[in-house]
């Protein structure tokens, strides 16, 4: 240490140099106070920002996230599936014809209107969309009297399975009060998603107003019972009769 | 009596003593500059240290919520795809269908003496209609009912009579064609 001393004495001691010995510590101290702000308060006062906002934004995530956890974990999982099936009776996932088909007669039936002629008119064989309700076009001509017209239109309403009448073409009997009537109706179906989405879409119990539509539609289920189609058992015979 | 102070000092000296005063000077400051950045990377690097230790933390506990989520995903594709459906359940629930309205509205608006004879309406709510009826009167409150917005409510935005005969056996037999309001809106 003191030999270092002595150098710089003798350093100093040169008058050229004396000079700028007063010098030294402030430019020292000058640039080390520099290089730190350039090296370290400047970018890590912006990094300590970024990092802030990051935080933030993992703390949102995880808030909504326990949101979702905690509904998820009040969530009924057979109430759900049952719920569900209930859903798929009023908008099929398929076009499910002979469902559309069997409401329709039975309605018919229970409004005493005479069934003469249905027709679909279904267009494509494409899977259905998810994103959208699809339709086809049901055509039916039945015979009856006007106020069991006016019951049918009624049922058709109330169904369980959702139905809109969009045209309607009424010819009236001049030797009787039946009326013969053809209708046009539009069947809804709709695909199941595949996908949904990433992990924080947002969850949301049923609302009053869902839980309400559900107890509707069972309501209507009870009026109108729509018979499903059960799953073949046993023998199924060859999968290619021509081999 | 005031005080009278000579400075017997040679000049030199003095100007001396006021550079070493101000050389202390500026050695003081700079150092206390020094010692001030110094003080403030470290706190800064300190509390960098720190939010890294709080990002972990918060990433951590993400995780651990994200595969608790995922555990009920079952759960989770069940209310999606329910609430979905509903939705669109709503959404065919929300839309009128206009033939049964419009059909219902004017068997109402028909008075017992008049008979249906054809009815028709599509699904942009243009109605046509004919009928016949002995009774003049009838026919009358018929038209009354259709044109004055009290009796049927405004839901006809017009009537328009296209055509009127009566037969011999004075059968009398008219083809109407009736517009409902919500449907010259939709049209």
């Amino acid at each position: 240490m003191n030999r270092i001393k002595e150098q710089l004495s003798e350093v100093f001691s040169n008058p050229a140099l004396s000079r700028y010995k007063v010098m030294v510590v402030p430019v020292f101290s000058a640039l080390v106070c520099l290089i730190l702000i350039i090296l370290i308060i400047v970018p890590h006062i912006k990094s300590l920002n970024e990092t802030n906002k990051l935080i933030k934004d993992i703390n949102i995530r995880n808030d909504t996230l326990s949101k979702k956890l905690d509904i998820l974990r009040q969530t009924d999982k057979a109430l759900y599936q049952d719920n569900f099936k209930l859903a798929l009776a009023a908008v099929p996932a398929e076009k499910d014809v002979p469902g559309a088909a069997n409401q329709l007669l039975f309605l018919l039936q229970s409004s005493k209107m005479q069934l003469d002629d249905m027709n679909f008119a279904i267009s494509g064989n494409a899977q259905p969309s998810s994103d959208k309700i699809s339709d086809y076009v049901i055509n039916i001509t039945a015979t009856g009297e006007v106020s069991a017209l006016k019951e049918f239109i009624l049922k058709v309403k109330d169904a369980a399975r959702v139905m809109k009448i969009n045209q309607l073409d009424i010819t009236g009997g001049r030797a009787s009060n039946n009326i013969q009537v053809t209708l046009t109706l539009a069947a809804f179906y709709q695909g199941v998603p595949t996908s949904i989405g990433n992990i924080d879409q947002p969850v949301s119990s049923l609302s009053t107003d869902e839980e309400a539509l559900l107890a509707q539609i069972k309501n209507f289920q009870k009026n109108t019972p729509i018979i499903e189609s059960e799953e073949v058992t046993g023998a199924k015979g060859k999968s290619n009769p021509f081999q | 009596m005031a005080n009278i102070s000579i400075n017997l000092l040679p000049p030199e000296i003095g100007v001396s003593i006021k550079e070493k005063v101000s050389r202390k000077k500026i050695l003081r400051i700079s150092i206390l500059f020094l010692v001030l950045t110094i003080i403030l990377s470290a706190t800064i690097l300190g509390m960098e240290i720190y939010q890294r230790l709080k990002l972990s933390e918060a990433e951590k506990k993400l995780n651990n919520t994200k595969e608790q989520v995922s555990f009920l995903h079952e759960e989770e594709i069940l209310s999606f795809v329910l609430k979905n459906r509903l939705k669109s359940i709503s959404s065919l629930n929300e839309q009128d269908s206009l033939p049964p309205q419009s059909f219902n509205l004017i068997v109402a608006l028909m008075p017992a003496d008049i008979r249906m004879l054809t009815f028709s309406i599509g699904k942009n709510g243009q109605t046509s209609f004919s009928g016949d009826t002995t009774n003049i009167l009838a026919l009358e409150t018929f038209f009354g009912n259709l044109t004055d917005s009290s009796v049927n409510e405004g839901k006809i935005a017009a009537a328009k009579v296209d055509n009127l005969s009566r037969g011999a056996n004075g059968n009398i037999r008219f083809d109407l064609t009736i517009i409902l309001a919500g449907a010259k809106a939709k049209t």
